[in-house]
């Protein structure tokens, strides 16, 4: 008796695309619309230093992909890379978010509204030091600090971080410096495979910020969310209380 | 010809004695606990890149649609509604690929008739992962369910529907028997039965990796080559595979890896992802990106075995045992493996017995597929054995670790091992290293007798256990090359396959070059992998890197020392006419006969561009097959609090030591200790894949309901090295990633019993089970 596939979870994309509907449908319309549209767009991401921001927005009616361009504040490097639909010829207004990434605003333009923040910073803007694993919270390896706050990347869409300050592993060391988290984490051995280190140094980071001088048992519970299979976690709570000082 | 290319142990008894190794006074980098991790700081800045961190322009990406069934035949597959989404590139059905088998003869790319829950049936490659994943959900396949089996024991039933062939026995049953069980068992005073279970009714059974990473590829065809950046734990079985599968030429194939996100036995080209990944990029001509999301990984990737066991032991009343009878059943999956085959012969390793009886069965099921998870398939024997022993004890009300010390074999050398008489197993730490721990550990203090906790606090109750662990992993190191090289500066890059998935590879193998070299730990630099340019090997696997890899190193190690003098010499930098006068150290080369006559390295080798060109030094090493092994030993002392009213446990303190061989690199010994003991005090205490019992469906895949531990989880560890050089290994080194820590398995259950009475005859150790076994539910 053949049957039919029955679904038995929902996926996170689901669950972002509908998410994406609430925080940015205002502006860029449904995915099933925007998928049905067709069509191509660029979008912009720039940040010229702390002066001004100039934001390019093209959009290219007919298929095939569109182009993302990423200017840093001073230096600039432009990442393209081929994206399709983000938007239909309807919706050539630019939806602009802005946002200060390791201390420099940026401003993305026509991001798609289920765009996930670790994907964004990763695939779009080259910041794969943060990593991306389970895309459903459960790991924390993408872990970034939101105005203060550690925060799961993967689970926090790249339209709802308008206006916010966020910190990525790469915004850590000072012009060749490390963080003395980072140092402290290379001086006990706080890692194997790295793979994890990055959300892991995060979280710490975050930590440091709220308390000082955390307790052994204060800081296994802050960071519980991290995972780490390679078993590092002594030498990891050894690193904070080091950086903690 | 065979005899020509039969590789000599360059470590044997007879070349030992005059090595400079075995004197510990003339080691200056070895052991050093002041030197770091040589990745740490790419690691910590983010500037490591995996392999999923490759972006590149024009990438594709993959994505399989997967069978929600234990057991189905795909009867009808209409692909044009995900053909037609906007962003599609290809959508690959199995007859796109029949001729690619993955696992013959059962396992496909693409499977029409799916053996388990997140088989493979089609591909979707697309512009972005969203679009993949919408697309795949618009792939329609029709199935027909089929019977299934997901627990050995009932799939060895008659009415058990069969998966392969005429039974879903994989092979004949492995049996081990020396000496007369029987009699032995008849002589005892006492006999112990006892049966336990690695699954368990309702369905949990089946422990994952876990590592977080998933496997991860991003594949490019560019100028007629591939470029494989891959998460592989081995990057040239990753390059010989898909080269094979594609009809590629290797040398047009190659593997590129810079972090690889931890392997424990299961990351490797048998991924199929990694596989279509490349054959898409050669037909498409665009990179391709394929990564295991931990769902599927859980559900189909290789994990430990379940197993049952039934165990008789018997024993004089003076603690002495006189026999031990052992039934294994080990569950497969349905791609086959012999898991049972010897999981329990590290019993025999273990305990000093004249009579044994094992037989170990493997069996098909619909289950999760086995592997290697950070060793074959011994730490659940191990496991139940010492929960078992413990339970001997008891009977005798004998002090736990009164009747390992009676009981641990404590032979060496030729016939240590009784199930290998003719091997030289070197020198045993036992039982030195037993004592030593139930010293450090305070156990003797601690324990207060048969279920008398250490200590009570209102329905909080603590108490101790111990156990050991032995096993052989390292000493038949696979195939491994290794190359060095010369700078003009006096530094030297090192070349060797053995990839660094975490466990420090690229640091301790580094170090086995400075040691040999006579140069500092920071004048040898590992880069990471580009299989074009790296000496083959196909580490890291069963523990072999520092053992195969180190031994390889150190023959081109001497090899580029006997240039080094045969330059010296030429260039007359130094007054020796024949480089056996010559040897290294701290940098310098010197004349034996008068050590105050030297030359810098660095002198020698800046001769290298007017003279010789840059110096290389070649090593091989595969293992002479076989007269020699060596074991390794571990002992676990666990100290858990038990809330008796809720079931809930925590471990508090871990004491431990471990059989080093010598130490290599310190600080990564101490945390692969970390990571060995944590692994296995997850797997046993908080693991296991949960399944609807009428459709085998997993539940819990996924990094909440599959719970590694975490940090909140962790104990207070307290970890001790016994240092016996092995005379067989590089520098007296063994292999120990695998050994570490499966002996917690067993301490922690018998802690919680020592703890509150609480005796667990099964993992996981859950709250439910310590209640029931308290007769609270």
């Amino acid at each position: 008796m053949p049957k039919e596939e029955k679904k038995t979870r929902i996926s996170r994309r689901e669950f972002l695309k509908d998410a994406g509907l609430i925080v940015g449908g205002a502006t860029v319309g449904s995915m099933a619309l925007i998928n049905a549209c067709g069509g191509s767009s660029t979008t912009t991401v720039t940040s010229p230093g702390a002066t001004s921001t100039k934001t390019v927005t093209t959009t290219v009616a007919g298929t095939g992909g569109a182009t993302v361009t990423v200017t840093g504040g001073g230096a600039t490097k432009t990442v393209t890379a081929t994206v399709t639909t983000t938007a239909g010829p309807g919706t050539s207004g630019a939806a602009v978010t802005s946002f200060t990434l390791n201390n420099k605003p940026y401003a993305l333009v026509n991001l798609k509204p289920n765009w996930s923040l670790a994907y964004v910073l990763r695939e779009k803007m080259g910041f794969t030091g943060t990593k991306r694993a389970c895309d459903t919270g459960d790991c924390g390896v993408c872990t970034v600090i939101i105005d203060g706050r550690p925060t799961l990347s993967c689970l926090t869409l790249a339209v709802e971080v308008e206006g916010k300050s966020i910190t990525t592993i790469e915004g850590l060391a000072q012009t060749d410096k490390l963080d003395p988290l980072q140092q402290a984490f290379i001086d006990n051995d706080g890692l194997q495979c790295g793979f994890c280190t990055p959300g892991q140094i995060m979280t710490a980071k975050a930590l440091l910020a709220f308390k000082s001088n955390p307790t052994v048992d204060e800081i296994k519970e802050f960071m519980a969310g991290n995972l780490c299979r390679c078993g590092a976690h002594p030498n990891i709570v050894k690193a904070v209380q080091a950086a903690a000082g | 010809m065979y005899e020509e290319f039969d590789i000599i142990d360059p470590f044997t008894k007879e070349h030992y004695p005059h090595s400079i190794y075995h004197d510990a006074t003339k080691l200056k980098v070895m052991g050093d606990p002041t030197i770091l991790r040589v990745d740490a700081g790419e690691k910590v800045t983010g500037e490591m890149k995996f392999a999923n961190d490759i972006v590149l322009p024009n990438m594709v990406y993959l994505k399989f649609k997967r069978c929600p069934f234990s057991h189905a035949k795909v009867t009808s597959m209409d692909t044009s509604k995900a053909a037609a989404l906007p962003g599609v590139v290809a959508v690959i059905r199995p007859e796109d690929v029949a001729d690619m088998v993955t696992s013959p003869p059962y396992e496909y790319l693409l499977q029409t008739e799916c053996w388990l829950v997140g088989n493979e049936v089609a591909a979707v490659v697309a512009e972005d992962e969203d679009i993949a994943e919408e697309a795949v959900a618009l792939i329609d396949v029709q199935y027909q369910e089929l019977p299934f089996v997901l627990n050995p024991e009932d799939a060895l039933l008659s009415s058990a529907p069969v998966l392969h062939g005429d039974s879903n026995e994989v092979g004949a049953a492995w049996t081990l028997k020396r000496g007369d069980t029987a009699a032995g068992l008849t002589q005892a005073d006492k006999v112990v039965e006892g049966e336990y279970h690695s699954i368990t009714k309702p369905w949990t059974g089946g422990r994952d990796h876990g590592d977080i990473e998933g496997e991860s590829i991003t594949v490019t065809w560019e100028n007629s080559r591939m470029t494989l950046y891959t998460s592989a734990q081995s990057p040239y079985g990753d390059v010989n595979t898909i080269a094979g599968q594609l009809g590629l030429p290797q040398n047009r194939v190659r593997a590129v890896q810079g972090g690889s996100g931890v392997g424990f036995g299961t990351k490797g080209a048998r991924n199929k992802g990694k596989i279509l990944a490349a054959w898409v990029a050669k037909k498409y001509n665009r990179p391709c990106k394929s990564r295991l999301d931990p769902e599927s990984q859980i559900n189909t990737s290789g994990g430990q075995p379940d197993q049952h066991h039934y165990v008789k032991v018997g024993v004089k009343n003076d603690g002495t045992i006189t026999a031990i009878e052992g039934t294994g059943i080990g569950n497969s999956g349905p791609w086959g493996g012999r898991q049972m085959n010897d999981a329990h012969i590290e019993w025999d390793k273990m305990f000093d017995t004249a009579n044994i009886s094992l037989t170990g069965r493997d069996v098909y099921t619909n289950a999760k597929p086995t592997s290697a998870v950070r060793c074959v398939h011994h730490p659940i024997p191990t496991t139940f054995m010492g929960i078992h022993m413990d339970r001997v004890a008891e009977t005798l009300n004998m002090n736990p670790a009164d009747f390992l010390l009676k009981n641990v074999r404590k032979t060496s050398g030729v016939g240590g091992d009784p199930s290998n008489p003719q091997w030289d197993i070197g020198v045993t730490p036992m039982p030195g290293l037993l004592q030593d721990a139930i010293d450090k550990s305070g156990f003797k203090s601690k324990w207060k007798g048969w279920t008398t906790p250490m200590s009570v606090s209102g329905s909080k109750q603590t108490g101790i256990g111990i156990a050991m662990h032995c096993c052989r992993h390292g000493y038949l190191a696979n195939p491994e090359s290794a190359m060095l090289k010369t700078n003009g500066d006096g530094t030297f890059n090192l070349n060797c396959g053995s990839a660094d998935v975490g466990q420090g590879a690229r640091t301790v193998l580094a170090l086995i070059a400075a040691e040999e070299l006579g140069v500092t730990a920071k004048d040898v630099f590992m880069g990471t992998m580009d299989t074009s340019l790296s000496q083959e090997s196909r580490s890291p696997g069963g523990s072999t890197v520092t053992r195969g890899s180190g031994t390889a190193i150190i023959l081109a190690a001497r090899d580029m020392k006997e240039q080094l003098f045969k330059l010296a010499i030429a260039a007359k930098l130094i007054d020796a006419t024949d480089p056996t006068q010559l040897e290294t150290a701290d940098g310098k080369i010197y004349l034996k006969s008068d050590t105050s006559k030297t030359v810098p390295i660095a002198n020698v080798t800046s001769q290298q561009n007017g003279v010789t060109g840059p110096l290389i030094g070649r090593g091989f090493y595969a293992t002479k097959r076989i007269n020699w092994m060596h074991h390794q030993w571990d002992v676990q002392v666990a100290e858990v609090e038990v809330d008796v009213d809720t079931g809930e446990f925590k471990v508090l303190n871990v004491f431990a030591e471990h059989d080093m061989g010598r130490i290599g690199w310190y600080r990564g010994a101490m945390n692969q200790y970390c990571g060995g003991t944590s692994l296995y005090f997850g797997i046993n205490c908080l693991e296991g894949m949960v399944r609807d019992e009428a459709t085998g469906i997993p539940l819990n895949s996924d990094y909440l309901g599959y719970k590694i531990p975490t940090h909140a989880d962790i104990a207070n560890y307290n970890f001790f090295f016994n240092e016996t050089p092995d005379p067989y290994g590089p520098m007296g080194l063994k292999g120990i990633a695998e050994p570490m820590g499966p002996a917690v398995g067993a301490a922690i259950p018998n802690a919680i019993y020592n703890a509150c009475g609480a005796r667990l005859y099964s993992t996981p150790l859950t709250n439910d089970k310590i209640l029931a076994a308290l007769g609270k539910v």
